[in-house]
């Protein structure tokens, strides 16, 4: 086993995984960017290397940087993480080169499913369905118009090296074409440093379902059953839950067949997800294959009690897997909520600035999974999210009644999050049921919001008195100044606070 | 005191007198008892009628408060303000009209318009980039570009203005 890794990320996810080696005895080192030198994820590791100023392109995308301290500080293995350089040939060619271990799958695995195009075309090769679209990335405007004409209106644009929303946009008439292709492209030229898009039908009422899986270095593939995450704004997902609400067991266990063929087809090992669309009438297609760890992982690790990181380990330093397929067995139900740092009342615009409070819920079956702490600036430079609330719980109710008390217990002051947004959809009917798809936002974005605006009269009161009380406190504070004798009125007892 | 609360254009007539370490909440022909103690900087716990209600109030949003978890954006008017809305003067919403300003720090990637173009409600004025997602900002108003205070490929603050209509 590993004695010291590097992890090449930040945030939540370099934690997260830090954790994990920390209970298995491996020592970890982080790498960080100017903007980052008191970020959580420097706190906590053993080391620390600085390795470049805050935008990303110079600091956590620079690889050269990176395996000089992974030289430096003698750690055998990399984790990537997500985002950044995980899915990264190159970087996880030249990590092998330099005698150091890439927890992830290899380059070649990485190269095929990473990049759309690709994948599909393998896929095409195997009993796996696929969404009709284009084979290549777009290279020629009236030929790609001619293609999606082709397919029919609605299209979806999608950046060909990345994911996670970026560089994806949907088109419903040939004159919005040009325009959108121009679009994604500079979005994912930024994001991943590749501008190749394509474009592939857009299904009606689908569903976004995944499967996680595990493949080890001695010819064992297995699923961990699936996450649905069909509740999206701007094609990123913002809840996921296993299992899910919409596939039964028949249909389960047809896709995670699927799902391990996907893997083996392009001999992979690690752990990965396969992304599944499955429109109303239970028919499903191969969507991509994303080869690393997936944000959404903790619900899967909730509901198999199986920590994927410890797995990911394990199979890098060529361990067999710990568990067979018959061994998974998935416990009651998981639900994730994305805390991300965004206005959802105006269209999830990001929010920058300074965590001035913040309450972190805690209790039975909650889970936290963060990387914020007062006093923390959320600066623009990285992505906003800011951590992920999963709710266990013995079935779907008592998860989400277990989320939507949490969600009440977290206050995240100073920036704008999307804490009270998930509330409103796990309050909402038709989430409940477990009817939705991936439409669930659009459909209902008048309802949520309305939702989270809606307040009683006692309520404002109440507010409005604390507004006033607090204002007192204030005006009494500056008052006090330079006088030696206490006001005294009451209200200063209580600006004093309790002393137990 | 006599106070009006307006919570997006809902509006709430209140009187608020304090009674030793209580503050008694008149409105609308109720009245309740509000008591709070401070737990921590900024955070509440307040009691109304022995209702428990945890209420955090941010140094940095004087127009919001957060209740039970619930973010209330409300404004609290003082008689002053009241008397100057009624002369039909509202100093609460200084008007700002033609100036647009970057809402979120990031890079301007594009420009759409050059001075003298004419833009309507809604048409695309700018991308800015911030957090790897390019946001397109529509116009607010119909109107002529006069100025534009920035260049294409510059990064920006939160406020800073971009172009200014008229």
């Amino acid at each position: 086993m590993f004695k010291k890794i590097l992890i090449a990320n930040r945030g939540e996810i370099a934690l997260r995984v830090m954790r994990t080696c920390r209970e298995m005895g491996i020592e970890v080192v982080a790498v960080f960017s100017e903007a980052d030198r008191t970020a959580p994820h420097v706190l906590f590791a053993d080391e620390a290397y600085l390795i470049g100023p805050a935008p990303s392109t110079e600091s956590y995308l620079n690889y050269a940087k990176i395996l000089s301290v992974a030289g430096k500080s003698g750690a055998e293995a990399i984790h990537p993480g997500y985002g950044f350089l995980s899915e990264n040939t190159d970087f996880a060619r030249e990590v092998s080169e330099a005698g150091i271990v890439f927890i992830g799958p290899p380059a070649s695995a990485i190269k095929i499913m990473g990049d759309k195009t690709m994948a599909r075309q393998k896929m095409l090769m195997t009993q796996v369905p696929v969404v009709p679209g284009t084979e290549e990335p777009i290279a020629d405007i009236s030929q790609a118009l001619d293609v999606a004409k082709g397919i029919g209106f609605p299209v979806l644009i999608k950046a060909a090296g990345g994911g996670g929303g970026k560089g994806m946009r949907i088109v419903n008439a040939a004159d919005e074409f040009e325009d959108a292709v121009g679009k994604a492209q500079r979005e994912s030229q930024s994001a991943f440093g590749d501008g190749r898009v394509y474009v592939e039908k857009y299904l009606e009422e689908p569903h976004h379902i995944e499967f996680q899986i595990l493949a080890d270095t001695h010819g064992n593939t297995i699923h961990l059953n699936e996450r649905e995450c069909s509740i999206q704004r701007r094609y990123q997902k913002v809840i996921e839950e296993s299992p899910s609400p919409f596939i039964d067991d028949e249909l389960r266990s047809k896709m995670g067949q699927a799902a391990v063929e996907t893997a083996e087809s392009c001999n992979y090992i690690g752990a990965g997800t396969v992304e599944f669309l499955v429109d109303k009438h239970r028919n499903f297609y191969f969507l991509e294959m994303n080869t690393r760890l997936q944000v959404e992982h903790p619900v899967t690790e909730m509901v198999t009690g199986i920590d994927l990181v410890a797995e990911q380990v394990r199979i890098a330093s060529g361990q067999p897997l710990s568990i067979k397929q018959e061994d998974i067995c998935s416990t009651g139900h998981a639900v994730e909520c994305r805390i991300y740092a965004e206005d959802a009342a105006h269209d999830f615009a990001p929010s920058t600035g300074e965590i001035v409070m913040l309450q972190i819920p805690d209790g039975a079956g909650t889970r936290f999974d963060g990387a914020i702490r007062q006093g923390m600036e959320i600066t623009p430079y990285y992505d906003p999210m800011m951590g992920k609330l999963i709710c266990w719980g013995k079935d779907r109710e008592s998860a989400l009644n277990r989320s939507e008390r949490a969600l009440r217990e977290f206050y995240i002051g100073g920036i704008e999050t999307t804490i009270q947004f998930c509330r409103s959809v796990i309050r909402h009917e038709v989430f409940r049921r477990g009817t939705y798809d991936t439409h669930f936002y659009a459909n209902f974005r008048d309802e949520l919001h309305a939702d989270l605006a809606a307040t009683t009269d006692e309520v404002l009161l109440v507010a409005g008195a604390s507004l006033y009380h607090h204002k007192n406190q204030i005006k009494h504070r500056s008052n006090k100044s330079g006088s030696t004798q206490k006001a005294r009125s009451n209200w200063v007892t209580t600006q004093l606070g309790r002393k137990d | 005191m006599k106070y009006e609360i307006d919570a997006n254009q809902r509006f709430l007539e209140v009187d608020f007198n304090i009674d030793l370490d209580e503050l008694i909440i008149k409105s609308g022909g109720k009245e309740l008892r509000f008591q709070a103690v401070q737990v921590q900087p900024g955070v509440y716990s307040v009691l109304v009628n022995n209702r428990s209600f945890v209420v955090g109030v941010c140094p940095s949003e004087t127009n919001r408060v957060n209740l039970n978890g619930t973010p209330i954006n409300l404004e609290l008017l003082d008689a002053v303000h009241l008397h100057l809305r009624e002369l039909g003067w509202d100093s609460l919403q200084e008007t700002k009209a033609g100036l647009i300003s970057a809402q979120i720090p990031g890079l301007v990637t594009k420009i759409f318009h050059a001075p003298g173009d004419e833009v309507k409600v809604g048409d695309p004025l700018f991308l800015i980039e911030a957090m790897k997602m390019e946001n397109e900002i529509k116009s607010p108003l119909t109107g002529v570009v006069k100025n534009i205070g920035i260049v294409e490929g510059q990064t920006v603050e939160k406020g800073t203005n971009i172009i200014e209509i008229v």
